[in-house]
């Protein structure tokens, strides 16, 4: 894959659940919350990536895979060509300093005591770069860039002296400042008005262009995807069920999940299609994902294969990876049997 | 038939920073079998309003000005008894997070029996499970999960379940807040759909509170869009979506993310919504307005009705012009 600034191969995180002290005592086995379960793809320097699944599907644990916040249990991921599991000393630190994280809640992410200034340039003096003076006037900069203008006016203010919108500002300011390669956006605007959100949106898209970022913005909001995508990821379950460019994916959804996603978006037009396709029933649990397709329990177009074998991500047109058995041959005769 | 009328209302509450004027001057009218959209971002007052049609009000909280008239009689004189009564049984309210709506250590059963017999003492527990399972049943779910407790329902069932308590006592109007907005949005297509179904067979009427332009535009006959605390605009679903008047409407139509349109780029309004502890003069749209001129900063517009059953409260269409 070249090209790729960051690769998943196969990573899968499981977290242990708790046992309680009577499943403790009867030696009932620890079991696990399969969160990221064997996800492999690459995501191209320079190009926005946006990753769309439901809450529980994994999405928020892989995006802090790719930062290293988490090990993976098992596979890898690589990061300008190097394991990041495996990176120690100057290496890591390099690679703390070029990739980034942007939260979805900008209260919490801000310290309430610390004027917003301060924490833009915080990660300068993490990482002991200039002076203290020359931090300020890096984050005058930073701060101006992402709309505070002047920035002295804003730089001693505290965040709760600030509109939802501006401490979401703040935040990226302070991603930013290090002048990361790589940059993960936790919905970045879930927590915002809708009347801000295009704000901010366009703000994080000019920046990836002008500082040549790398972005994963991970999303529930297929909207997003559909607006600022380069390639567009879905997630079910703890699995990457389908990738592809964007103008491929919103024209060719294959996935049934991404299907039925993507009926189920209310449009804001009152002659829109209503036509839509409603899956039954809710996300499984991670513990004890179901045998075979994970999606199998709850998709309108199962056969027998999928209760049993796990589908593979293939490549089924350029650059348009599904993980359904509906596509293969055997699928494709199943589904003719059953029309 | 007019079921509910609202006559200039307002509501403020007092906080450390003094008056915050959450609601002012809204009127609007709802008819039999009706379903009403109030869009606004968070902090427009469209919360508040509805807590207010159930003299729920938080006691900080006021009914400053106005009238409020259900089905004939005015809400806010009633005494509390009689209020009682209307709520439940006349009116009855969905909210936004069913997960902290219910009690925990109740079963689901339960919470239908303490409802139905709040209202209507003189049916047995029995009777009041039935009815229960009735309900669930139209709601698409096993009379089997009376028996069960609410964390062993997810997320979706748990919003099915509070309907279901807004419809247990047969309620003429459901004021829905924010209904779907902690769902997942698969889940939300279901509610959605279970919302349409019963407004047809149960004859309801609805008042469906959001910020999501895209549910009003599936479930709603007219639509309200409130900023600052005051409905701006009011008209049948089609005339918002298909000609907006109001700048603010037309700004938030193009800044929604479509994901069926072809378009690719976002519109968007600067500055943030205002702030409503400090009097605004003029009108409260116009610091972000893209048409603003003089008149908007000093004189707070009028609501006019522009074409039949097509209201709005702007300069640009008051005939005086710039």
């Amino acid at each position: 894959m070249m090209g790729d600034l960051l690769q998943f191969q196969e990573v899968k995180k499981y977290f242990p659940v708790k046992r309680s002290l009577v499943e403790g005592l009867f030696g009932v086995k620890p079991r696990h919350v399969r969160a990221v379960d064997g996800v492999t793809f690459g995501i191209q320097e320079g190009e926005v990536f946006v990753l769309v699944g439901e809450s529980g599907s994994g999405k928020t644990t892989l995006g802090k895979l790719g930062l290293r916040v988490y090990v993976p249990t098992s596979g890898r991921v690589v990061f300008d060509g190097k394991a990041i599991a495996e990176l120690k000393g100057d290496e890591l630190k390099e690679f703390k300093r070029s990739s980034q994280m942007v939260y979805q809640d900008p209260v919490a992410a801000l310290n309430p005591r610390v004027r917003v200034g301060d924490a833009v340039a915080e990660p300068l003096g993490f990482h002991g770069i200039g002076t203290k003076e020359e931090q300020r006037e890096k984050a005058f900069k930073m701060m101006k860039r992402v709309g505070f203008d002047p920035p002295e006016e804003f730089y001693s203010r505290f965040p709760h002296e600030l509109s939802g919108g501006q401490r979401q500002r703040v935040v990226i300011a302070r991603a930013l400042i290090l002048g990361p390669k790589f940059v993960v956006a936790d919905e970045p605007v879930a927590m915002l008005d809708v009347s801000i959100r295009a704000q901010i949106l366009k703000l994080l898209f000019d920046l990836k262009k002008e500082m040549s970022l790398t972005l994963l913005i991970i999303t529930h909001d297929i909207a997003i995807a559909k607006y600022f995508a380069d390639h567009v990821g879905i997630m079910y379950l703890g699995q990457l069920v389908e990738r592809a460019e964007r103008g491929e994916m919103f024209r060719n959804p294959m996935h049934p999940y991404t299907k039925a996603l993507f009926s189920s978006v209310p449009i804001p037009d009152p002659e829109a299609n209503k036509k839509r396709m409603i899956i039954k029933g809710e996300i499984p649990s991670a513990i004890t994902p179901p045998q075979g397709c994970r999606f199998h329990p709850r998709c309108p177009f199962v056969f027998d294969r999928c209760r049993t074998e796990e589908p593979a991500l293939v490549r089924r047109s350029e650059g348009h990876l599904v993980s359904c058995h509906l596509y293969d041959e055997a699928g494709r005769e199943a589904e003719k049997a059953a029309a | 038939m007019t079921l509910l009328e609202v006559q200039e209302l307002s509501v403020s509450y007092r906080t450390l920073k003094g008056e915050l004027r959450a609601v002012q001057g809204v009127s609007f009218e709802l008819g039999e079998q009706e379903t009403l959209g109030i869009v606004g971002e968070s902090g427009c007052g469209k919360s508040t309003l509805g807590l207010a049609l159930l003299n729920l009000m938080p006691p900080q909280g006021r009914v400053t000005h106005g009238k409020i008239m259900l089905d004939g009689q005015d809400v806010l004189s009633l005494e509390k008894e009689e209020l009682r009564r209307v709520r439940g049984k006349m009116v009855s309210m969905i909210f936004q997070d069913p997960m902290t709506s219910l009690n925990p250590v109740k079963k689901i059963g339960d919470h239908f029996v303490e409802a139905i017999r709040a209202h209507t003492p003189d049916v047995g527990r029995d009777d009041a499970l039935k009815r229960a399972a009735v309900i669930l049943g139209q709601l698409g779910m096993s009379s089997d999960r009376l028996t069960d407790y609410p964390h062993q329902l997810s997320g979706g069932m748990k919003q099915r379940i509070m309907i279901g308590l807004g419809l247990a006592l047969d309620p003429k109007l459901l004021i829905a807040d924010e209904p779907t907005t902690a769902l997942d949005v698969v889940i939300e297509a279901q509610i959605l759909d279970l919302l349409r179904q019963l407004k047809g067979s149960l004859k309801l009427s609805m008042i469906l509170i959001t910020h999501n332009l895209g549910i009003v535009a599936e479930v709603a006959d007219k639509i309200a869009i409130m900023y600052g605390g005051e409905i701006f605009e009011l008209a049948e679903t089609r005339a918002i979506f298909k000609k907006p008047l109001f700048p603010y409407t037309q700004l938030l139509l193009k800044l929604v993310p479509n994901v069926a349109s072809e378009s690719t780029s976002l519109e968007w309004i600067p500055g943030s919504p205002p702030d409503l502890s400090t009097p605004i003069a003029g009108c409260k749209f116009s610091a972000r307005c893209p048409f603003v001129f003089d008149r908007c900063r000093t004189e707070r517009p009028a609501q006019r009705e522009v074409e039949p059953g097509h209201r709005v409260a702007c300069h640009l269409y008051d005939g005086g012009g710039r």
